[in-house]
């Protein structure tokens, strides 16, 4: 708990500091200014929010960066944390937004989406690491050993966006029925696609995951659309997640088979089934759980590039236009959630630790 | 009373000592194709990358020739493309990229550039692991726990979402990306040589160097730091292929300072948009970036392998 | 009186079939340094009940022998030679069956009971898994033990005999159908180990039950892992260097808890130790292997009073005696032989005082001197 809230205040004094440090004062204007204000009005805000000195005269002298101006960062912070607190993170500077949208809801619109293949890549890495990294261990230097060994170790090195791309030309490209491609490469509903149904009707949002939603809502052609379109973002995304765990589980599955007390089990009459799940696995898991937190962190950050080659409508996405443009309440925003996730996620890996080992309660 | 003679008495053994422990690691390193596959491609490409300036003229990625781009011509090889312009009969072996140049050129002296950037993190960020992550281990106490809890900041964030938001304040330079990924990467360093350090310290040798009267500085840099060396040179390793990853991926999302400049990541934002018009633009640099990668994590691989069974005994 | 079965033990009869019985067991491992003849035709005699201590250096091929006793060897290996196991072969069957005999007959006790012990399963659960997973073959033993019990209790009132009427006749439904449920056994499981944990003297064994490895003490954890062993009724107890991890205190406290066992058990034991000390405290007959062969086999007595071999002669002079003044601590000179590439004809020669010309041409067979006193020296013949 206390960790959540100091790694969350450094991170956002860093952030902060850093951002509104270094850029000119206008980008920490620019979210709370409406396309209406006039000059004095801005000026107002400006000093309102603390981002110019009460005894700046006019907003011209504001952006020549006028030395009267200049207003101290740590008032600029408070203000800043205020209306936060209020959950206002003024209008989002993307593309195509400028001063229409709020942060706030483009970002919470696009959240589940990166949610949806987020979700989904773990689920993927887990199902598949396991078993591979336990075949591997158990058949060591046997045939599926090597097989996996090779795949894991070259699917940790492809670059994400590349791979992404390749799954994209191979099956939009290469593998297509009647002149159109097998899956649709792009955006979060899948309708121009030899499988998939060309108009899936409309769902009702409620979780606001079109793959939840469309369920809920009973339209299960807007289903299979929807999921079309995130087999191959979730493919590209835990395939690096993957190829990792995969090795660290059959290194730790060795590793604890190589142990004595494996050997008093079976000398115990245990089946070989039983040896290997209830006393090498329980042992195994556990440098693999540790894991997990990098495996996540490294999940949200391929989400970026994950979502800009398939042109996903997720948060990854908009972080990248965010930083062209230098949206800083966005990449702010952006840094909190992601840092709050992590954390959370890294306290429920300890607690998964604790129950697993009894030897750190004590 | 025997009656043989000493030598008869003693039974044959191996010669123990360094000597044989390297001709024996040597023996074991001949053994592991996979290794020795990994190191030719990593020397191969060091080599590439040194020798790229003799092999293609280093200012050829300011020319632009937007009569010849996007073309493609290799007789071997060929995509399910419509309407490829072919090159009018010269030859390029991989086509030609958006700005008309030779596809295998940019490649080739894209290879210098990650190499450089790559090695300059690597060592660097070493370099401050090395530094604060044994002070955090030697010292203890405070010192631990200030820097475990700024490492602690800085894993609650994405590297790569981190590298995003450094490049977005400090401007796209060449520079500013090294520091942005050197940023990310040297909590991972930190920790791995804290807690490297921290289970030697614990060693009776230590204790023994300690109440000798040796300075904790001659015992950190001449007797800890060198047991502990091996893990970090293999992490050292693998992670040349990683942050090869790591930078080129935001060269690819456009924080590169030029878009003509050759840099395997930076080739790739070129091919966006020609996905299905001009494929070969995204193919060959990042099959490039995977034979490297692979090269460097099958050499990083095997120099645990053959080193770490030898720790055991 | 409740613990009827665990006290009967019929003495030993001269004549008996013995209850193991090893013929010329020969075991190499194949190495990438080489192969290494770790077993060069070993015999060895486990008579019924009795305690057989097998001594000798790291590296002489004890541990070797029990593994293989078991079936334990790793995949590397070239097994030859006879296991008789009351009569039956082990060294002809197959992995599953030596699964079953690993269940039913032979039990074995390692050395460190922190590294042998699973760090996050309970100690007790640990000692009764086999029992529950197994159930089916165990379900005699379990079942038995309570039936037992329950004739054993001492008349109570009528609600109570009612209650154990009906558990009575559960059981032996159980019994008869050959279907015992999982829970029923962890219940009955149970109770045996618990009954088993005071039985090797473990203070408050309910609470034992439950606890982790880690929170025993060393002598604590190697009495559960003795209770481990018992707890299926074994044949033959295979104790490799149990006390080797532990400080002498506890070390004499667990060969006394051995010494009170042989005669409440019905178990055969092979002791493996490097030390003499611990075969002389419980052991009724002692077999000397060096370098994987048996060079001495005899009665405990009759191998301090009057050793044969000259390594044994060594090892007896090796160890210091606080009745004799000397001056020099006598020892065998040399070091153990690499297997890879073992001494032509007595593996001892290099090493023995006593050796002759014959020594390195031929290999010693085993002569017996006297009876029950067998030796593999060419002095003695052969």
């Amino acid at each position: 708990m206390f960790l959540l809230i100091f790694v969350l205040v450094a991170i956002s004094l860093i952030v902060f500091y850093l951002a509104r440090g270094v850029l000119p004062p206008e980008y920490s204007l620019a979210p709370y200014i409406t396309p209406r204000m006039s000059d004095a009005q801005k000026l107002q805000l400006a000093q309102s929010l603390g981002v110019a000195a009460a005894s700046c005269p006019s907003y011209q002298a504001f952006s020549s960066h006028d030395p009267q101006c200049l207003a101290p960062l740590w008032g600029q912070y408070v203000g800043w944390l205020g209306l936060i607190a209020q959950g206002n993170w003024g209008y989002s500077q993307l593309p195509g937004l400028a001063g229409t949208a709020k942060t706030w809801d483009v970002f919470s619109g696009r959240f589940p989406y990166t949610a949806q293949i987020a979700i989904g890549a773990s689920i993927v890495t887990f199902l598949i690491a396991f078993p591979m990294g336990i075949i591997s261990a158990t058949r060591n230097n046997k045939l599926p050993d090597h097989a996996s060994r090779i795949t894991s170790l070259v699917g940790y090195s492809l670059p994400t966006y590349w791979f992404g791309y390749m799954l994209q030309i191979l099956f939009v490209l290469y593998f297509a029925i009647g002149g159109r491609g097998l899956l649709q490469g792009s955006g979060s509903l899948a309708t121009q696609c030899a499988l998939c149904f060309a108009s899936p009707g409309t769902i009702n949002s409620i979780t606001g995951m079109p793959i939840l939603d469309s369920i809920l809502s009973g339209n299960l052609p807007y289903f299979w659309d929807s999921f079309l379109s995130t087999i191959l973002p979730i493919l590209t995304l835990a395939l690096g997640t993957l190829s990792a765990l995969t090795r660290i589980v059959r290194s730790s599955m060795m590793e604890a088979l190589r142990q004595d007390y494996i050997l008093l089990a079976r000398s115990k009459g245990l089946r070989e089934r039983i040896v290997v799940y209830r006393h090498a696995l329980r042992n195994a898991m556990l440098p693999a759980i540790t894991v997990s937190g990098l495996i996540f962190s490294f999940l949200l950050g391929g989400v970026v590039l994950v979502e800009t080659v398939f042109a996903y409508p997720g948060i990854g996405q908009a972080v990248v236009s965010a930083s062209l443009v230098v949206d800083i309440n966005f990449l702010e925003l952006y840094v909190l959630v992601t840092a709050t996730i992590l954390v959370i996620t890294n306290l429920c890996v300890d607690i998964i630790y604790a129950v697993l080992d009894p030897r750190i309660r004590y | 009373m025997s009656n043989l003679t000493e030598t008869e008495q003693v039974s044959g053994r191996a010669l123990t000592g360094r000597k044989a422990e390297l001709r024996h690691a040597y023996v074991l390193y001949k053994q592991n194709p996979v290794v020795v596959a990994g190191s030719i491609i990593a020397v191969g490409s060091i080599v590439l990358a040194l020798l790229s300036g003799f092999i293609v003229d280093p200012n050829l990625w300011h020319v632009q020739r937007l009569d010849w781009r996007l073309c493609w011509n290799n007789p071997v090889f060929s995509w399910p493309v419509a309407n490829i312009f072919n090159c009018s009969g010269a030859t390029y072996p991989l086509g030609t990229d958006a700005y008309g140049r030779d596809l295998l050129q940019m490649i080739i002296l894209a290879l210098p550039l990650d190499m450089e950037i790559s090695l300059t993190i690597v060592i660097l960020g070493t370099l401050i692991g090395v530094a604060l992550g044994s002070l955090a281990a030697y010292a203890g106490g405070k010192i631990d726990e200030v820097i475990l809890r700024i490492t602690d900041v800085f894993f609650a964030i994405p590297g790569l979402v981190l590298a995003i938001v450094l490049m977005t304040i400090l401007g796209r330079t060449i520079m500013n990306l090294t520091i942005a990924v050197l940023i990310t990467w040297w909590p991972f360093y930190v920790r791995l040589i804290r807690s490297q350090v921290l289970s030697e310290k614990e060693r009776p040798y230590v204790e023994a160097l300690r109440s000798t009267g040796a300075s904790p500085i001659r015992i950190l840099f001449l007797h800890i730091l060198p047991n502990t060396i091996y893990p970090v040179i293999v992490q050292m390793t693998l992670d040349i292929g990683n942050v090869i990853l790591t930078f080129s991926a935001l060269m690819f999302l456009g924080f590169s300072p030029n878009p003509l400049l050759p840099e395997l990541g930076n080739l790739v934002t070129d091919g966006i948009n020609y996905v299905f018009t001009a494929p070969w633009l995204i193919v060959f640099p990042g099959l490039t970036i995977v034979i490297v990668v692979l090269g460097f994590n099958l050499l990083g691989d095997g120099i645990r392998d053959v080193l770490d069974p030898r720790l055991r005994r | 009186m409740r613990e009827s079965k665990l006290l009967e033990s019929p003495k030993t009869l001269a004549g008996e079939t013995p209850v193991l019985e090893v013929r010329d067991l020969r075991v190499v491992f194949h190495t990438y340094a080489g192969d290494v003849k770790a077993l060069d035709g070993v015999d060895l005699t486990l008579r019924r009940h009795e305690i057989l201590g097998v001594v000798g250096e790291s590296g002489c091929g004890k541990s070797v022998t029990a593994l293989a006793i078991a079936g334990l060897l790793p995949e590397n290996t070239t097994v030859s030679g006879q296991i008789l196991l009351d009569g039956r072969n082990l060294s002809e069957l197959g992995k599953e069956e030596m699964r079953q005999v690993r269940l039913k007959d032979v039990a074995q006790v390692f050395q460190d009971p922190m590294t042998y012990l699973n760090p996050v399963l309970q100690v007790g659960f640990q000692i009764i898994e086999a029992l529950i997973t197994e159930r089916r073959i165990y379900e005699k033993l379990l079942i038995d033990q309570r039936l037992q019990e329950i004739d054993q209790i001492e008349k109570q009132d009528t609600n109570t005999m009612q209650t154990l009427e009906k558990e009575r006749a559960s059981l032996q439904a159980s019994l008869q159908s050959g279907a015992i449920s999982k829970g029923q056994a962890r219940e009955l499981a149970r109770d045996i180990a618990i009954q088993y944990l005071k039985l090797v003297r473990l203070p408050e064994p309910e609470r034992v039950f439950k606890m982790y490895p880690f929170e025993l003490s060393g002598g604590m954890r190697q009495r559960a892992m003795i209770a481990m062993a018992l707890v299926k009724r074994p044949k033959v107890l295979l104790a490799d260097e149990i006390t080797t991890a532990l400080d002498v205190t506890v070390q004499a406290q667990i060969l006394a808890l051995l010494r009170e066992l042989r005669d409440k058990i019905d178990a055969s034991i092979v002791l493996i130790t490097h030390d003499l000390g611990v075969v002389s405290e419980v052991c009724d007959r002692v077999a000397v292997m060096y370098a994987g062969n048996v060079v001495e086999v005899a009665d405990l007595h009759e191998l301090f009073k009057n050793p044969l071999h000259p390594y044994t002669q060594g090892l007896m002079a090796a160890v210091p005696r606080p009745d004799r003044s000397t001056v020099k601590l006598e020892s065998i000179k040399g070091s153990v032989p690499d297997l890879i590439y073992p001494p032509s004809g007595c593996r001892f020669h290099p090493r023995c005082p006593k050796a002759f010309a014959a020594c390195p041409q031929r290999k010693p067979p085993p002569i017996e001197v006297s009876k029950g006193h067998q030796v593999e020296c060419l002095l003695y013949g052969g």
